[in-house]
């Protein structure tokens, strides 16, 4: 039995459906993220688990009971927002005590619960301070710390860290799973990044337009894309459009060069898009791999990998390349050796 | 010095004086009661009338209910607008400046002619003059408390306050009212200096009231007037001058931050 589980739920607002048909199950303590493109109907789904939309079909039960049209302030389900969304006027120990000052808890049991709530959230000293005077960093803290007081049965977080510096961001994503843990409470994590993504989560739900795309562990989502879609928005995919030489011994063609593939052909295609990540590819001849040879497009440099662009008659691939400081970079309009394995090429939907 | 800057001087005073020599004349005026000499003489005996505390308190009461039911009525309105129905915002804006339109003898008699007959005969209760006030007052109320909600983000904070189980009640006493209240307060002083001044509805609906005394005043007496219409001056002046030291500069959460 889940624990959260929502099933056959749609979202129509006017004419125009936001969500269609999404089925989920939760398991307690798990963190599951939506990612998407914006308007996709990750944050509306978001929204009727919290309470702030009905469904226009379909059900949310969580823990067995059905909460499907009952007010947000009945559901105990903490909510993390974008933009943080603390209350101007309190305290930070106000703001974190607010849920159970409204359940009408008593003064001590408040009192303790704020001081361990700061704790977890490593801000001990600032209950006293007015959100004003923190950084956005330390307000997301807050509010993460005022979502868990009342210790909800199910925490939402919407879009959490992208009002926020890169390095923060980072910071806190790993900080928030820390007390994720930690708490081992169930949560639901929104955004459009798919790094966060990737890097957060138990299971990952990636959704276009509407519906669930493909759900899975994030190692399967990057490695085993279900659609066209999730290959193209989770992570940089070189899709290759090759003729089929040999079906039988995996022979290929592209761009008038030929290699070969592991992945299993079928005899009656004459031509298959054939998926590689730019990691993949390595520069050079490599012993026992396959080679071809392009013209370098583009270089860029990110820091700790080296992204380039080559070009392979009419079409491009990307090639990433992990930087060491004896790397010595290939000019643009070069020509370059790429070499990849055989195994490290697949075709979509094979798993 | 540039000659824009000369010629705003000049507007400037030319304003200046237009507004203050009148009120000038009025206080020297009012300070004459006593042949020869200047002195306080006319305000003593307004502050000695036994009329003017009754009537002068009475118009008090009326300010301060007409800002009770105004802060009850267009606090949740403007709130509910905001959150609920922005598409109506146009009409309701609309609606808040009618008064502006309708002048107070119009609204007299359709007031007095409305509630003088069942269903609600309360045309002789004080209730009657402080809900036309309230109507009086509104573009002021109603406006400031809007302004107010628009430097808070009243969607989302109401939605944090929803999830962590406040209802309707809650969020509005403890979420809503503390991060308007500097608007709230600026508006509730405009409607005290316009229920202290008014004089027509008071009038017409026959309750003691600080504008119908002093028009009293202004048919027996000479000087008593002008001291009478100095010190409303002064009562507005105080107004403005608390709304300003209230309302300084500083960002709305820094502000009741400080106030805490």
């Amino acid at each position: 039995m889940a624990f959260l589980r929502l099933s056959h739920l749609s979202k129509a607002f006017a004419q125009t459906a936001a969500v269609q048909d999404f089925n989920l199950e939760i398991e307690k303590g798990e963190l599951v993220t939506f990612l998407g493109p914006s308007g996709c109907g990750k944050t509306t789904t978001l929204r009727m688990v919290a309470g702030f939309e009905i469904p226009t079909n379909g059900r949310i039960e969580l823990n067995g009971v059905d909460i499907t049209t009952q007010p947000p302030n009945k559901r105990n389900v903490g909510m993390v927002f974008q933009s943080y969304a603390l209350f101007p006027n309190m305290t930070v120990g106000d703001n974190i005590g607010f849920g159970l000052r409204v359940s009408h808890r008593p003064q001590k049991e408040m009192r303790e619960r704020i001081e361990e709530m700061l704790g977890t959230i490593r801000m001990p000293d600032l209950a006293k301070r007015f959100p004003y005077q923190l950084s956005g960093g330390q307000q997301q803290r807050v509010a993460l710390a005022r979502a868990l007081a009342i210790k909800p049965q199910v925490l939402l977080l919407d879009e959490p860290l992208s009002a926020l510096d890169a390095k923060i961001r980072v910071e806190l994503r790993f900080e928030i799973r820390r007390i994720q843990r930690e708490l081992g409470i169930t949560t639901i994590y929104v955004t459009h990044d798919q790094e966060e993504a990737l890097s957060l989560s138990d299971r990952v739900v990636v959704m276009n337009a509407g519906r669930i795309e493909q759900m899975g562990a994030p190692f399967e989502i990057y490695n085993y894309p279900a659609t066209p879609f999730v290959a193209g928005f989770v992570g940089t995919l070189n899709q290759l459009r090759c003729r089929v030489v040999d079906a039988a011994k995996g022979r290929l063609v592209f761009d008038g060069q030929e290699f070969v593939t592991t992945t299993p052909l079928q005899p009656s295609d004459s031509s298959v898009t054939v998926m590689i990540r730019p990691e993949q590819l390595h520069l050079g001849t490599l012993e026992g791999e396959n080679h071809l040879t392009g013209k370098v497009d583009a270089v860029a440099f990110l820091g700790s990998v080296v992204r380039m662009v080559i070009r392979l008659g009419e079409s491009v691939v990307t090639l990433d390349v992990l930087n060491t400081r004896g790397l010595a970079l290939p000019k643009v309009g070069s020509e370059v050796p790429l070499s990849f394995p055989a195994q490290s090429s697949w075709i979509l939907g094979e798993r | 010095m540039r000659r824009g800057s000369l010629w705003s001087w000049l507007w400037i005073m030319l304003g200046i004086i237009y507004f203050f020599v009148p009120l000038l004349a009025s206080f020297l005026f009012s300070l004459k009661e006593k042949l020869g000499v200047l002195s306080f003489v006319a305000y003593e005996n307004i502050f000695k009338d036994p009329n003017f505390a009754k009537n002068f308190s009475a118009s008090v009461l009326w300010a301060l209910s007409t800002i009770v039911v105004g802060v009850v009525i267009f606090v949740p309105t403007a709130y509910w607008v905001r959150l609920r129905l922005p598409r109506v915002r146009p009409i309701v804006e609309f609606v808040t400046l009618l008064p502006f339109v309708v002048p107070a003898i119009v609204l007299v008699y359709g007031l007095v002619a409305t509630f003088s007959r069942p269903p609600l005969p309360i045309v002789n209760s004080p209730l009657l003059l402080i809900f036309g006030y309230t109507i009086m007052s509104m573009p002021y109320m109603y406006r400031a408390v809007d302004t107010g909600l628009r430097a808070v983000d009243v969607p989302v904070l109401t939605e944090a306050a929803q999830s962590l189980g406040a209802g309707w009640a809650t969020i509005l006493l403890r979420v809503v009212f503390p991060n308007i209240r500097t608007a709230v307060l600026s508006g509730s002083f405009l409607t005290f200096a316009i229920v202290m001044g008014e004089y027509t509805l008071a009038q017409w609906l026959a309750k003691p009231a600080f504008g119908p005394y002093m028009n009293l005043l202004g048919q027996v007496k000479a000087y008593e007037p002008a001291a009478c219409a100095i010190i409303s001056f002064a009562l507005t002046w105080a107004a403005m001058g608390i709304m300003q030291f209230v309302g300084r500069g500083a960002p709305a959460g820094a502000q009741v931050a400080g106030a805490h």
